[in-house]
């Protein structure tokens, strides 16, 4: 319908002036083209921030949140938009800072360039939450949820136990991402290390999401026997959105272990699965700027209490978030976009 | 063999907490057709509550490490009562009022969006009960005075027996109550059909909150008994007690009562005879850590050959 009121503003040429410089004003105040102008002027602003932040301690607050922008866009393309409940997130960022640490840290002598392991340590992610969903997939939401907490759990036995991750001491002096002509040592390296991976991470998940293969994920959260009916390969569509979905926190998690040079299974809890939810959540499901938004409001806004008496209730307010949200505001702070020729047979998640 | 029939008395025991912990998940799921997450929380938060009613009392002192006040007689069946019903009556009225406020204006939504509020009212509530009552592991009396039975060359405690006894005797009552009783009848007709039960007259409000009730009562009754037998409590184990209790459920076939008892009966058995004999089997290269492993492998696998659990039905489960 949208379609034709521009043809109609279209066809009167204007008197008076060259049509093609018209053409070009046109084109320039049209809306692609303020869309292409606010990414430029994104684009500078995001490249020139550490000019303006100075201070190494936000920038490392920063460079965390990109972590987990990445982690955020993984959970709301498996949640968000085909409606894969995992409760063990933690564990694949577990399994991409261990790749990691154990292929490149003096635990077992080996010091492989990130080039490799970085791939590496995506595809083995990948791969596990490929080989957990084999069984599992067919299981309804929460028994699906209870599968991965319990794989979570039996990882997280493994990895405090065994000598081969050294066990709860955790692994030290991991060695700092290096390219062949570039060393990432200080805070700022990783940002402009961190940003272009989450940009990436973003227009491939965004790509993804609006894709042919994005619309049959969403038709499998909205009515999964449906879409079956349709003719989608619903079971392969899933273990698709499985392997995806955790590809980026498997990078996250490579990233996570060079910069803190340190990885122990403390850092891997159920709290933060916990915290990539509340992203998710608060950000809007189905809809990759909300999981940008979750993430970075969630990551930036409690820094300024860090050493008062409320940090403590930190894991408190994200449960109270996921409650409040449930309640009030389902689909989260930006939900995602009914797009032309989309029905209102949607469901509210 | 005597390591196996010691090992075998302490899995009952502690598969008999679990059974409890399971049928709470159980029952819920079976009016309301949702995973009550903070399940697991409300069973420590009994503990918990009748840990602050013993110090309130006076009745132990110390903060980490408890002095025990000796107990004899009538003192004891008074203190033991106050700890159960304290730790009983605090975890329903906690269950109720999350009811009330949670999970009864989301009763029609959508699947995804029950689930992520139950998953944020444990985190709370876990969260709270670190706030509360403090982040240390606190160690818990046992109450009774130690006495030791010697059966077939292993030892079983006077705790156990307590332990086992009361755990029975609420199970029976609580399969004559769903039974037998009206209540109960009530209960099975909500969770046959909530809407055909309430065109029948049944006030499926009520129905669903006393279920609330009774789950959360019973599990923290699981939950003192689960910190009288290890000595201590910790607002993390709700996460521990909730996956294991969980896992019963499922593994039982949710909904089934009896499953959930003989699950949980089989995950306390696999916890404690796995941990017994992992050491000594492999020459202590996988130690007694790794004894959960068998449990959450145990349930993977019942998910996979039997989505619906041992005495469950499948179709409830999968959708493929």
């Amino acid at each position: 319908m949208s379609s034709h009121k521009d043809d109609n503003k279209a066809i009167p040429r204007p008197l008076g002036f060259p049509s093609r410089t018209r053409q070009y004003w046109h084109a320039l105040a049209s809306k692609a083209w303020g869309k292409r102008l606010v990414l430029v002027f994104m684009a500078i602003l995001l490249l020139a921030l550490p000019r303006f932040i100075t201070s190494h301690y936000w920038l490392r607050i920063i460079d965390i949140a990109g972590l987990y922008v990445m982690m955020a866009l993984g959970y709301n393309l498996m949640f968000g938009y085909t409606g894969l409940f995992n409760l063990g997130f933690a564990a694949f960022f577990a399994i991409g800072a261990y790749c990691y640490a154990i292929l490149a840290s003096p635990l077992h002598e080996m010091h492989l360039p990130f080039l490799i392991i970085l791939p590496l340590a995506v595809a083995l992610t990948a791969l596990v939450s490929y080989l957990l969903g084999i069984p599992s997939i067919s299981l309804v939401g929460d028994y699906l949820g209870l599968v991965t907490l319990a794989f979570a759990e039996i990882l997280r036995i493994l990895v405090n136990n065994l000598k081969f991750t050294n066990a709860s001491y955790g692994i030290i002096n991991i060695d700092p991402i290096s390219l062949p002509f570039f060393t990432f040592k200080t805070v700022r390296d990783y940002y402009y290390l961190i940003l272009p991976l989450c940009v990436a991470a973003y227009f491939i998940i965004k790509r993804l999401e609006e894709s042919r293969i994005g619309r049959a994920w969403l038709a499998i959260r909205n009515d999964e026997e449906a879409a079956r009916t349709s003719g989608l390969d619903t079971r392969r569509l899933k273990l698709l959105a499985c392997a995806i979905g955790v590809a980026p926190v498997g990078l996250a998690g490579a990233i996570f272990a060079s910069m803190q040079t340190f990885v122990s299974p403390e850092s891997f809890t159920s709290r933060e699965t916990w915290l990539i939810i509340a992203m998710a959540i608060v950000g809007g499901l189905g809809n990759a700027d909300g999981a940008v938004l979750g993430a970075l409001l969630l990551i930036i806004l409690p820094e300024p209490l860090r050493g008062t008496p409320i940090e403590s209730a930190r894991t408190l307010i994200y449960g109270l978030l996921l409650i409040f949200f449930s309640l009030f505001r389902p689909q989260g702070l930006l939900p995602r976009r009914h797009r032309a020729g989309e029905g209102e047979t949607e469901q509210k998640a | 063999m005597t390591t196996f029939v010691q090992q075998f008395l302490n899995g009952m025991t502690i598969g008999l907490i679990y059974a409890l912990i399971a049928l709470g998940y159980s029952m819920v799921y079976g009016v309301l057709k949702m995973v009550n997450f903070a399940h697991g929380d409300l069973c420590v938060l009994g503990a918990m509550f009748s840990l602050f009613l013993l110090r309130a009392t006076g009745i132990t002192k110390g903060r980490l490490n408890i002095i025990e006040v000796p107990l004899t007689g009538a003192r004891l069946g008074l203190v033991l009562g106050m700890v159960f019903l304290g730790g009983m009556l605090c975890s329903a009225i906690t269950a109720l009022i999350i009811e009330r406020l949670v999970y009864r204006p989301l009763r029609r939504a959508s699947i995804l969006t029950i689930l992520v509020s139950a998953l944020g009212v444990s985190i709370a509530l876990s969260n709270t009960m670190m706030l509360v009552f403090g982040r240390q592991m606190k160690s818990f009396p046992s109450l009774l005075q130690k006495k030791y039975f010697t059966i077939m060359g292993a030892t079983y405690s006077n705790l156990q027996v307590f332990i086992a006894m009361l755990t029975i005797l609420l199970l029976m009552g609580l399969f004559y109550l769903v039974n037998k009783t009206t209540l109960g009848r009530c209960i099975r007709a909500v969770a046959e059909d909530k809407d055909m039960a309430g065109l029948l007259g049944i006030d499926v409000n009520r129905v669903i909150v006393a279920v609330f009730a009774l789950g959360a009562a019973l599990g923290a009754v699981a939950g003192i008994s689960h910190a009288m037998y290890y000595g201590q409590t910790y607002y993390l184990t709700g996460y521990q007690l909730m996956i294991l209790g969980w896992a019963s459920a499922v593994i039982g076939g949710i909904g089934d009562m009896r499953g959930c008892v003989i699950a949980g009966l089989l995950i306390g058995l696999l916890e404690a005879v796995g941990g017994g004999y992992l050491p000594i089997l492999t020459q202590g290269l996988l130690g007694a850590d790794y004894r959960r492993i068998f449990v959450f492998l145990v349930l993977i696998i019942t998910l996979v050959v039997r989505p619906g659990g041992i005495l469950g039905k499948p179709e409830v489960v999968v959708k493929a």
